[in-house]
């Protein structure tokens, strides 16, 4: 039978913050929070840069070619998450290089990208995601 | 005390905003980590990562503590522009227990990264 909880907040009963399920296979658990991605943004990074859509993040800045930066709405805890960037362009799908630059912090992450050759270049399609612990 | 909850389907207290738990069990990162690559090496942060090893210059290798139940799931790399430009996965080296980053310079050679990090998807076993 199919059952359907309507719920504002979910919390665990030992710990607030930490809620087990059970994995595919069934032989693990795992926190239900830990795995939850905190941030996500899909951007346009060219021309005047823009969000198309995004979870936890205040605002975008275009900090120079092939720069950006993306602010949090909730803080990290702590500049020990893990971050992944991707980009590319909607014209030959071609991905390109994304690194994180030096600004990766509780509130902020900076990605950088470049073309082939390593020159820093805009790109049409730019995602990060973001896991971790939020403050 | 433990409780456990069965649910199909979670919705706000309005009803709205709906999530099947197929979407939050299979949405949900299963391993994640945040390694410090350079000296003195570290994992600053993760999840079910036991270890890793400072394989060589630029390779770095994850332990999971509960595996995947299939060589399938998805694997995201990503490092610091300063010393480490190319990230990949290293689909080819990767098992059900244990992933594969590799770092390279913007000249191609290895290369270890400051910030090495790696999220995994899919089933657990």
């Amino acid at each position: 039978m199919a059952s359907i909880l309507k719920v504002d907040a979910l919390q665990g009963v030992t710990s607030a913050g930490d809620i087990a399920v059970t994995s595919e296979g069934g032989s693990a658990t795992q926190s239900l929070q830990q795995g939850l991605c905190k941030v996500w943004i899909n951007f346009d990074g060219t021309g005047t840069i823009s969000t198309r859509d995004s979870l936890n993040v205040s605002s975008i800045s275009d900090e120079g070619t092939g720069y950006y930066q993306y602010d949090f709405t909730n803080a990290m805890s702590n500049a020990n998450y893990s971050a992944s960037g991707t980009g590319g362009n909607n014209d030959n799908n071609v991905n390109r290089v994304v690194q994180f630059g030096d600004g990766y912090t509780t509130t902020a992450l900076d990605l950088n990208t470049g073309d082939g050759a390593g020159s820093p270049s805009d790109r049409s399609v730019m995602g990060s995601q973001i896991f971790g612990d939020l403050a | 005390m433990a409780s456990e909850l069965r649910v199909n389907t979670l919705k706000d207290a309005a009803g709205a905003n709906s999530v099947a738990m197929e979407y939050v069990a299979g949405g949900s990162a299963k391993a994640w980590v945040s390694y410090k690559g350079t000296a003195t090496n570290a994992v600053k942060d993760s999840l079910n990562i036991s270890s890793v090893t400072d394989a060589s210059t630029g390779r770095y290798l994850p332990q999971f503590s509960n595996s995947f139940n299939a060589l399938d799931y998805l694997s995201q790399t990503t490092g610091n522009n300063a010393d480490g430009p190319v990230a990949a996965n290293d689909y080819d080296q990767m098992t059900t227990s244990s992933g594969d980053m590799r770092y390279k310079s913007s000249g191609f050679s290895v290369a270890d990264t400051k910030y090495a990090v790696q999220s995994f998807n899919g089933d657990l076993a």
